[in-house]
């Protein structure tokens, strides 16, 4: 019994991650209708930023997190008004598509050239990624406990914006229909910058508190931008909850497919599992075929 | 006072033009109706006056104010706001959401007012607030389509196609509605193909057909046979 909640638990703890970076993907798809293929290259970016400042900068942990969250949201304002707007305004889904890539392209390599490209594990204060708390036969890692506790802090903080104030309230119309909302007075420019601005934020939290759970490597964020994606597209890439919902299941899928599943093809199963589920319910599990529609 | 003014328009989409150089004016407190034929270019005309479209060519001012090239958002502060053809309605936002977004960007005082308003007319919405706005019917969209026109307080209101997949039973009701609901003060331009509806409710009208301005009047001349209007619409001579 414990074996399994051993399981679930670490499926969770990675289907946090998934989610974060679904829901982050999700987010600027939804209200811009953009595929922001350099999500998780600038979340590795803050990540990075804030372990070094403290790791080898020697700043406190929280001025560095801070620093690097404050870093992140300057950052995406000055890129989304650089790259996306000019796009934008021409129209076309395709060119800002690939202006993301060319971003993810940049941003890589320009870590690559400061940090350098070999992995290490930068050290949490306290080393709290170390302590281990044994209950019965279940491990419970207390940086999991931190990560499991950022993410639910982060997703009630990104449930509020968007359900109780104006900001979410015309990003939701606008995620509904653009015209209408601009036609409601809704900026579509703010709304815009906003909504890049909190789903880099989001994955700047990602990769802030899962650095010290993968090795620090220039990449690391990687593998976690495409299981994001695939979250987000079991969630139907338009449904915030259904990505939060469609991490936690692959984390799971995950997790269990390591237990009873050979180790060579584990790591594909539950991508096979979710073209299963796309098969059946080709719109994701968390959204509808199409509006309904009534005249 | 002067209203809304439109010189030698000009509209087009990409390489193709739809506006060839319209001249059209609403005084300040009048009803006018803009008619045609299905896209002979008047929703063309309301988009470019709400924002939507930037023309190429002319001029359009509101109160001695040049609005063209302005964006939707900053239109809706001055005083103009569009009813947009199909009700347009946010499906997944419940209904009171709807009309909260209609409130963007000003003082929550006037929302309380607003909503009071369109409660208090259609009691419907009142009932259904919390539900999806996607559930409603197709009337009680045009409910609440019209309700986020009350709650943004419009001075210069576009209303594009309101009888669009409606009961003429109900698109009449809606029509006598407007008197109620809009004080003389607000100016009002009025795109509809259903001629007859749209001129017992407008002072003056503008024929619209490809683009192209062909006749204007009164609204008195031609409201007991509002069916003369159709070679104007079509462009035959149907006599």
């Amino acid at each position: 019994m414990t074996e399994y909640i051993q399981l679930a638990w670490q499926g969770l703890v990675s289907g946090f991650a998934y989610a974060l970076i679904g829901l982050a993907l999700v987010m600027v798809f939804k209200t811009a209708r953009i595929l922001n293929f350099a999500a998780g290259t600038m979340a590795g970016v803050t990540g990075f930023l804030a372990h070094w400042w403290a790791a080898d900068q020697g700043m406190p942990f929280g001025v560095a997190i801070v620093f690097a969250m404050i870093l992140t949201a300057a950052g995406t304002y000055v890129i989304e008004r650089l790259t996306v707007r000019p796009l934008v305004k021409l129209g076309d889904f395709l060119p800002i598509v690939i202006m993301t890539l060319g971003i993810e392209v940049l941003l890589a390599n320009v870590s690559l050239l400061w940090w350098g490209g070999t992995a290490r594990r930068y050290r949490v204060p306290g080393d709290i990624d170390r302590i281990n708390w044994i209950i019965g036969d279940f491990r419970l890692n207390a940086w999991h406990v931190v990560v499991a506790a950022t993410t639910f802090v982060t997703l009630s903080i990104v449930g509020y914006i968007i359900n109780q104030t104006e900001l979410g309230l015309g990003m939701k119309a606008f995620a509904e229909d653009q015209d209408a909302a601009k036609l409601m007075g809704v900026k579509e420019s703010t709304v815009s910058i906003y909504t890049w601005v909190l789903s880099a934020l989001v994955g700047g939290v990602t990769g802030i508190v899962f650095a010290p759970v993968l090795f620090l490597q220039q990449d690391y964020m990687n593998i976690i931008f495409i299981k994001g994606f695939v979250a987000a597209i079991l969630g139907g890439f338009l449904s915030l909850s259904g990505g939060v919902a469609g991490g936690l299941l692959l984390g799971e899928l995950e997790a269990f497919t390591i237990k009873w599943a050979p180790r060579e093809i584990a790591a594909a199963l539950p991508v096979v599992i979710v073209f299963i589920i796309l098969l059946i319910r080709p719109h994701g599990l968390f959204t509808r075929a199409k509006q309904h529609e009534r005249v | 006072m002067s209203g809304l003014e439109i010189k030698d328009l000009k509209v087009g989409y990409k390489r193709n033009q739809v506006i060839h150089g319209l001249n059209l004016h609403v005084n300040h407190g009048e009803r006018v109706a803009l008619l045609g034929a299905n896209g002979a270019g008047k929703s063309t005309v309301l988009k470019t006056i709400s924002g939507l479209l930037t023309p190429t060519e002319g001029s359009i001012t509101w109160k001695d104010d040049e609005i063209h090239g302005n964006n939707p958002a900053s239109l809706v502060e001055k005083g103009v706001v569009q009813v947009p053809e199909g009700r347009r309605i946010f499906p997944g936002l419940n209904v009171e959401e709807n009309l909260r977004v209609a409130n963007y960007g000003k003082s929550p005082d006037l929302l309380e007012v607003g909503l009071e308003t369109a409660y208090k007319k259609f009691p419907i919405l009142e009932e259904r607030r919390k539900q999806p706005a996607g559930l409603l019917s197709g009337g009680q969209q045009q409910m609440l389509s019209l309700s986020r026109a009350i709650v943004a307080q419009p001075k210069l209101l576009l209303i594009d196609e309101m009888s669009l997949g409606l009961a003429p039973l109900l698109v009449k009701d809606f029509y006598e509605q407007l008197e109620d609901l809009f004080s003389n003060d607000v100016t009002l331009l009025i795109v509809e193909q259903n001629a007859g509806l749209a001129l017992k409710y407008c002072s003056r009208f503008y024929v619209l057909r490809n683009g192209d301005l062909v006749l204007e009047g009164d609204a008195a001349d031609y409201k007991d046979d509002p069916t003369s209007l159709q070679s104007a619409y079509l462009g035959v001579d149907t006599k």
